[in-house]
């Protein structure tokens, strides 16, 4: 019984997600479904269920995910990819593009982020690649077997074309899922692994400051 | 020479002072004397005047007792030199004999469980919480000798009875000057019974609830040179399951039979030269069974456990003249467990595993009272300590020398001083020195001060040393600091090794942990019925080992090891209170606060820098206000007391509330890993005790209710609700 109305629940996390994007196919074309201001006035936008299952190349400043023919161009800043159990988070430069972007992980809240650092900007997935460096894997502990992103934990990213962006993961599980429910704990019932939720925010005047 | 009637004994300590001795504090002289008295006639009246009346005795010496009615008390833990309670300048709590027998406990936890400023606490078994700080840090002696058989740093309380204590001395705070490693939070020293002038002894038989039977016998007596004090007691249990417990296969409590025997013997060859000889052995068997699942089907799983330990410690009283003494000892004994798991039917084996430690300490200890103001004790001792168990690679042997120093000034009448040192060189880790220094003023009759700075340190423990292990389902290894530089090349040699974080021949200089703690203290007497006492503490305890990934296998394993990493610190207070009313009645009350922080953690949150994670999964700041500190500490606990005695009818009645408020059970909800949502907490409870007992002249009859309202809470398997016990006891003598 319990099950059934978690799966329900997701069919409508599905839906809902339908509606958002105008199609729950293969192709992403992520669109925020949320944007809410910061202070200073950046616009910050939040991407809840990006599905991955092949690579997905976004640029941070349009907000726009850039086609399968720009990939060696400078128009993205960073990729997603989540298959199976492995994620990797990259951005657009050393092994895994053309560009110069660069990404590093700065231990303060994404709101409290009010500048990048100047330097220690890592290329490709030399910062983000492995998950387990932005996440935590609960092994036995409750919840059983989940990753979930580390709280007070930024990732600084130095676009293809030298802006500063911020970003923070929320999630990595279909609908964003509050993760101390009764669903959540029951492996049986939990969410979808391997769906990007997360909230960014982009300088597009050049300063570092949020 | 004294009027004797009935059950009651008690130990008098009576000051002496020598009529050409101006100072009189300074010299005390314990008597031990045995009187039976018939406390309804004031038993301190009553030894008066029989004293007054001892001509020879009130020519040359004068008398002096409490004013309180309870006789002076002599200690020997806070200083290793017997100390009257009243001198002691730190906090020392006694618990007597009478009271452990007047409560109905069967074993060391039960008892501790009641004291103020003690957290009886679960894991792998019952252990204490000292000032806030755990079982790890706290020294478990037995008549001054360390017990050994440390699971995950806890040494399971229930393995002690207590048939055979004669009182419990616990020194809360740091005491590594004198007794070296572990001795941080506090000691906890079991005196046990020896014998008495008359053949005297008692045989007991108690029921509990779950089929738990009690049966014990003790006798002894002390001739003219010759003492003796034999111990014996089983125990039975069928176990239960925890209420609400998840499993049903499992038992929470599990079944055993444990037997203890323990004596002792002396004999004084001469006035300056006695031998004592204590022995003691306890076995105990356990079975339970469990379900696991093996290639997807489950198998039941029959356990068995047994783990035993033996100690035997000869010791030599050697007088070389009036206040220069001598104590020569050696301490032997070994603790081993074994585990062994098998199929239900197939018998075939699951799991086998053993533990199995040594340890040898030789000492000597020399007192010199040099005059009536001054005592030196000097000591130095040898430890010869093996360990051997299923997940150590080979048996290993540690050896540790030490020497101590501690000088006791009495400064004026009333100021009495102590400092000491302790210095521990092992072959394992860095080398410890332990300093202390207190100081006690007894104002006036009605006020008396204290106060103490101490150094206290742990050594690592078998597993952070010794641990070569591999997780075989999920691939990761922890290796202790001796053996990871080795283990690290022998992995890197057959190509297991991707990637080395931290060098690891930089990881065996392992530091014991080590603390500052400071206590100051007051007691306050006005008259003989009302006592209250307070103590505020502060522990700061540095080098906290804890593991951390020093390279990652190419199994994408890691492997881990451990570092002196982190800070806590300990504070509060702890006060006592208890007022004996009209009709024998007796109330008492104690309150302990407590903060337990993680240091660093708390610094972080103070700065800002801590954040959880939302409902919605966004990240927030932690208030200052919302972190909890460390896991399992609440920060109020105590306990109510009523006693009420009987002498006309020969009953006592006394009924005990222990309570402690919520505490962080180590779950996280928000991602941090901190305590900081009430939803990481347990909620607190009180639990009731009841014990009644009659008696009819040689014989004792006793009845209780342990936890009356039936509390449980799934932290604590040992209170399993409502427990109702009955016994009998006869006394000879």
């Amino acid at each position: 019984m319990k099950r059934n109305i978690i799966s329900l629940g997701l069919l409508t996390a599905c839906a809902g997600l339908i509606l958002a994007t105008a199609s729950c196919t293969k192709k992403n074309t992520p669109e925020p479904n949320n944007t809410t201001q910061q202070p200073s006035g950046i616009e910050v936008k939040t991407i809840t269920s990006l599905e991955a299952n092949e690579k997905v190349y976004l640029n941070l400043t349009t907000g726009n995910t850039v086609a399968a023919t720009e990939l060696t161009s400078t128009n993205w800043d960073i990729s997603f990819y989540a298959k199976d159990r492995n994620i990797v988070v990259a951005v657009n430069s050393g092994d895994e593009g053309n560009g110069a972007a660069g990404a590093q992980l700065v231990a303060t809240g994404f709101e409290d982020m009010k500048e990048a650092p100047a330097s220690g900007y890592l290329p490709g997935k030399e910062a983000t690649g492995d998950f387990l460096k932005w996440s935590n894997y609960t092994g036995s502990n409750e919840p059983k077997h989940a990753v979930l992103p580390k709280p007070g934990l930024t990732i600084v990213i130095k676009t293809a074309d030298g802006k500063y962006s911020k970003l923070q993961m929320v999630s990595l599980y279909q609908g964003n899922p509050n993760t101390n429910s009764a669903g959540f704990a029951d492996l049986n019932t939990r969410p979808a692994f391997g769906y990007f939720t997360f909230r960014y925010a982009t300088q597009t005047n050049g300063s570092r400051n949020f | 020479m004294l009027i004797c009637s009935n059950r009651q004994t008690a130990n008098i300590l009576i000051r002496l002072r020598a009529n050409w001795i101006k100072n009189y504090s300074t010299v005390l002289i314990p008597l031990w004397m045995q009187f039976q008295i018939k406390t309804c006639l004031g038993a301190i009246g009553l030894i008066a005047s029989a004293f007054q009346g001892y001509g020879q005795l009130r020519d040359s010496l004068s008398y002096e007792y409490l004013e309180t009615g309870t006789l002076e008390e002599i200690v020997t833990t806070a200083t290793r030199t017997e100390q009257s309670l009243k001198n002691v300048p730190m906090p020392v709590t006694v618990i007597k004999g009478a009271d452990i027998q007047r409560m109905g406990a069967l074993r060391l936890n039960e008892v501790l469980a009641e004291q103020t400023g003690i957290q009886v606490i679960q894991d792998h078994g019952a252990g204490v919480q000292v000032q806030g700080l755990s079982t790890d840090y706290v020294l478990i002696l037995i008549d001054g000798e360390p017990v050994i058989g440390r699971t995950k740093g806890n040494i399971d309380l229930t393995r002690l009875v207590v048939g055979n204590i004669d009182r419990i001395e616990i020194v809360k705070g740091p005491s590594s000057s004198l007794f070296g490693s572990e001795a941080m939070g506090g000691v906890i020293n079991i005196i046990t019974k020896k014998g008495k002038e008359t053949l005297s002894g008692s045989l007991r038989a108690r029921y509990r609830r779950y089929n738990t039977l009690d049966l014990s016998a003790e006798a002894g007596k002390q001739h003219r040179k010759l003492g003796w004090y034999i111990f014996g007691n089983r125990m039975s249990s069928d176990g239960y399951f925890a209420r609400g417990a998840a499993s049903s296969i499992t038992k929470t409590i599990a079944p055993f039979t444990g037997y203890t025997a323990s004596g002792k013997i002396s004999y004084r060859f001469s006035p300056s030269l006695e031998l004592a000889v204590n022995a003691r052995i306890f076995k105990e068997d356990q079975h339970n069974r469990k379900q696991v699942e093996v290639n997807a089907t489950p198998h039941l799983i029959r356990e068995q456990t047994n783990r035993m330990d033996l100690s035997l410690t000869p010791t030599l009283y050697w007088t070389l003249a009036p206040g220069k003494k001598f104590q020569i000892r050696n301490y032997i004994t070994s603790f081993r467990t074994r585990s062994l798991y098998e199929y239900q039917g197939s018998n075939e084996v699951y799991d086998d595993s053993y533990f199995r430690q040594f340890f040898n300490r030789s000492e000597i200890q020399y007192d010199h009272q040099f005059n009536t103001r001054h005592t030196t004790t000097l000591g130095v001792g040898n430890i010869l300590e093996g360990v051997d168990a299923t997940r150590y690679e080979n048996s290993n042997t540690f050896n540790q020398f030490y020497g101590f120093a501690q000088h006791q000034w009495q400064l004026l009448q009333q100021i009495q001083v102590t400092g000491g040192f302790r210095y521990d060189k092992h072959n394992q880790y860095a080398d410890r020195f332990s300093p202390k220094l207190a100081a006690g003023w007894n104002i006036s009759k009605t006020w008396s001060i204290q106060a103490s700075v101490a150094g206290g340190y742990k050594a690592p423990t078998f597993e952070q040393l010794l641990l070569n292990f591999t997780n075989p389902t999920v691939g990761y290894t922890v290796v202790g600091t001796n053996v990871a530089a080795r283990a690290i090349r022998k992995l890197e040699e057959e190509g297991q090794i991707q990637q080395i974080l931290i060098d690891p021949s930089t990881i065996g200089a392992i530091s014991a942990e080590s603390s500052l703690a400071y206590n100051v203290g007051f007691k306050f007497q006005p008259g003989r019925r009302l006592l209250v006492q307070a103590n505020l503490f502060r522990n700061n305890i540095t080098d906290m080992i804890d593991f951390n990934t020093v390279a990652i296998k190419t199994n994408q394993g890691a492997i881990y090891s451990y570092f002196n990493r982190n800070k806590v610190f300990t504070q509060g207070v702890e006060a006592n209170a208890s007022l004996k009313l009209p009709y024998d009645l007796e109330i008492s009350a104690g309150l302990q606060y407590l903060d337990a922080k993680d240091a660093t953690v708390w610094n972080d949150v103070k700065a800002g820098k801590v954040y959880y994670r939302d409902d919605h999964n966004l990240d927030r700041k932690v208030a200052p206000a919302d972190y909890g500190g460390l896991y399992n500490r609440s920060r109020f606990t105590g306990n109510i007391k009523i006693h009420y005695n009987n002498t006309r009818y020969d009953f006592d009645i006394a009924l005990r509330s222990i309570f402690r408020s919520r505490f962080g059970t180590g779950l996280d909800v928000n991602g941090n890993g901190i305590l900081d949502d009430d939803r990481e907490y347990a909620a607190g409870y009180q639990l009731w005790n009841l014990s009644v007992r009659k008696f009819v002249r040689k014989l004792g009859f006793e009845a209780g209710v342990n936890n009356i309202f039936d509390v449980h809470t799934p932290y604590d398997p040992t209170t399993p609700g409502l427990n109702w016990y009955a016994g009998i006891s006869y006394k000879f003598n």
